[in-house]
């Protein structure tokens, strides 16, 4: 069978949901030809050519080294063989652990999640067997029909490009034993390693909370090289259950110098290196960049509210879809923060953060008011709760629980004194009128920027963060006060709580916290 | 009365008799912990200087959410304090904070006795002698001293 088209088709960038809308850019495929042969009920794709309008003649980089094998051995080279007969390799059973990702907004806790592969956190380990894919080779057909054959053939990997009714490209992907991959999405399919849902923002009200997920249901995917140093490269959109990604009509896509189709999903994958990286001492929010199904990185425009793909992929060599340590993955609904290994193994410990927390109760601070010991919940103190009414003289009750003014930082207990207008309260102590929150410990230790902690005597000195009263040190909490996050699809960016997700405040995102010592 | 005390009161009370604060003493009385006999000696370089003033305190039900309320027993002469021993100063009123107690409190009192404040008076006529003629007044202040807070008990 062989199909030949050549025709010219102007294509509309994609029109994405809500403000993430773009521009329209034209993009130009022209003369793509295609001949595809079956025998032996095995594909047998020869010359892929798709000719950009700039050069007059380049050839589909997927040919270079493993279409070619793949062409002439019958794929012998490129699908290792897993089947049932041969023994399964075990390349290394060893547990090598590569990252995590880290959803903002959770600290270190789901409520109400009954699936195991939504956490607030997913640990990426070395699978047993690699299962990472790669692009194989590209097909230009003229029916939908044509492309459901072509796949159902060769039932692995493939993306579907759809270009018109009367074109579509299907890029195969075959099984890459060097890499595994991960996939990360809405959905619950299996196909979906970790589940990740709208995360709810405190303080973005109804606006988000009770509309359709923006999170894509296959919304990303990460693939991993197996060897050290373990390079992490993340692509939008995931494989479904029978392995497939599609991009429509509607979708944003393109071809790129290389002659290979590439595209960007709906609400789209953005990234964030910080400048300094995610320990640093100097570290800083740094642009912002989308990443498209091939794993090229485009620059957007100054904020999230007018996006817009540069139609030339950056040259920067810092402006990759290598995740770094630190690195922010921006699912538009939830942001997830990529730890390396390397990162992680310099980060405090929980055992380091409950540490911190017995040393603050060992000071006994104490409420000026009601002169009681204030208890910070840890491991063996349960938190003391707000409605429980307690004897005056429990641990448990609310006058114990540690309470900020967030003007001042002077730390309290529970009481009822000083209460202005809008919630605000007077601080007995130096009389500023603001805010009044209970103070809640970081407990997700991923999120800390701290490396000093290996000094058991190097506790932090205690902050919090402003308006919701988020308890870390000193560099966490100006780190991130430092990190813009694009919050939803029309909030533009902002510094936010690592641990909830709110917005933090413009002016003084921060507090350092005053404790009255016991007497 | 046999309620429990607060935390708060207890702490305050058991504080004052370990540390006390030097030309102060506050007792409880032994039937009701709330109400506190004080003892204020009068500042050195002050008119009332030698002398040892009697006071009240009485801490109101709604302590330390409300101040407690303090009278000189002592007859003085001071533009802020008025014939009936009542106490001319913000922390016991509009400016009190619970995060002040019997200590700050009378801490601050013994500082009212260094640092009269006629242009706040509470007596007038006190006050008022002592904008015209501060010498007249002071000496006065120093009679009422010798007269009702020295040797007087």
């Amino acid at each position: 069978m062989t199909i030949e088209t050549s025709n010219f088709m102007k294509l509309n960038l994609r029109s994405r949901s809500s403000s993430r809308e773009r521009p329209l850019t034209n993009l130009q495929i022209t003369n793509s030809l295609i001949r595809t042969n079956s025998c032996n009920n095995k594909k047998l794709i020869d010359d892929i050519n798709l000719i950009n309008p700039s050069t007059s003649s380049s050839s589909g980089s997927y040919t270079s080294s493993s279409y070619t094998e793949s062409d002439s051995n019958n794929n012998l080279l490129i699908y290792p063989k897993i089947d049932s007969n041969s023994e399964p390799r075990r390349l290394n059973a060893t547990c090598i652990k590569y990252g995590e990702l880290v959803v903002l907004g959770y600290n270190g806790g789901l409520k109400n999640s009954n699936q195991s592969r939504r956490k607030s956190k997913f640990v990426l380990n070395r699978r047993d067997l690699p299962n990472g894919v790669k692009p194989c080779s590209q097909h230009v057909l003229q029916t939908q029909q044509e492309a459901d054959n072509l796949i159902q053939k060769n039932p692995n990997h493939s993306v579907t490009y759809t270009l018109s009714r009367n074109q579509t490209v299907v890029v195969q992907y075959t099984s890459d034993d060097k890499t595994d991959m991960f996939q990360i999405g809405r959905s619950s399919e299996s196909a979906i390693d970790f589940i990740v849902l709208d995360t709810r923002v405190p303080n973005l009200k109804i606006l988000n909370q009770n509309q359709q997920s923006t999170i894509s249901r296959f919304s990303c995917r990460i693939v991993v090289e197996r060897e050290y140093p373990y390079t992490a490269r993340i692509y939008a959109a995931g494989f479904d259950a029978t392995k497939r990604i599609f991009l429509g009509e509607k979708a944003t896509k393109w071809t790129n110098e290389k002659g290979e189709m590439d595209g960007v999903t709906t609400n789209g994958v953005l990234i964030m290196h910080p400048t300094n990286g995610f320990i640093g001492n100097d570290s800083k929010s740094n642009e912002w960049m989308e990443v498209s199904v091939c794993g090229a990185v485009f620059s957007l425009s100054e904020t999230r509210l007018t996006p817009m793909i540069s139609r030339v992929q950056t040259n920067n060599p810092n402006k990759n879809n290598i995740l770094r340590d630190g690195t922010l993955i921006d699912l538009c609904g939830a942001t997830l923060l990529w730890r390396s290994i390397e990162g992680l193994q310099k980060t405090p410990t929980k055992h380091y953060l409950d540490m911190n927390l017995e040393y603050l109760n060992n000071l006994r601070p104490q409420c000026p008011v009601g002169l009681k010991t204030l208890v910070f919940q840890t491991e063996s103190t349960p938190m003391p709760s707000m409605d429980t009414m307690s004897s005056s003289s429990s641990l448990n009750s609310p006058d114990r629980i540690p309470m900020v003014y967030l003007k001042c930082g002077h730390v309290h207990g529970n009481h009822e004194w000083g209460i202005k207008k809008d919630n605000d309260r007077e601080c007995p102590l130096c009389r500023k009128v603001g805010p009044y929150v209970q103070l809640v410990m970081g407990v997700e230790p991923s999120l800390y920027t701290d490396t000093d902690f290996l000094n058991m005597n190097n506790l932090f000195k205690p902050y919090a963060f402003r308006p919701c009263g988020h308890m870390a040190s000193e560099k966490t909490c100006k780190y991130w006060s430092r990190i813009l996050v694009p919050q939803g699809t029309t909030q533009g960016l902002n510094s936010i709580c690592p641990f909830c997700s709110i917005t933090l405040c413009k002016e003084q995102p921060y507090v350092k916290l005053i404790f009255q010592e016991g007497v | 009365m046999s309620n429990l005390l607060p935390t708060r009161i207890l702490k305050e009370t058991q504080r004052l008799m370990q540390e006390p604060v030097p030309g102060i003493s506050a007792t409880p009385d032994e039937s009701n912990a709330k109400y506190f006999h004080v003892m204020i000696l009068g500042p050195s370089e002050s008119p009332y200087e030698g002398g040892a003033f009697k006071l009240e305190l009485f801490l109101p039900e709604e302590y330390p959410m409300a101040p407690p309320k303090v009278r000189f027993m002592t007859k003085i002469y001071h533009p802020n304090i008025d014939k009936l021993g009542r106490i001319c100063l913000d922390i016991l009123k509009d400016k009190w904070s619970p995060a002040l107690q019997i200590r700050t409190v009378l801490l601050s009192i013994q500082a009212l006795l260094s640092a009269p404040n006629p242009d706040d008076p509470l007596d007038n006529q006190v006050a008022n002698q002592w904008k015209v003629n501060e010498a007249e007044a002071i000496k006065t202040a120093k009679e009422w001293t010798k007269k009702y807070a020295i040797d007087s008990n």
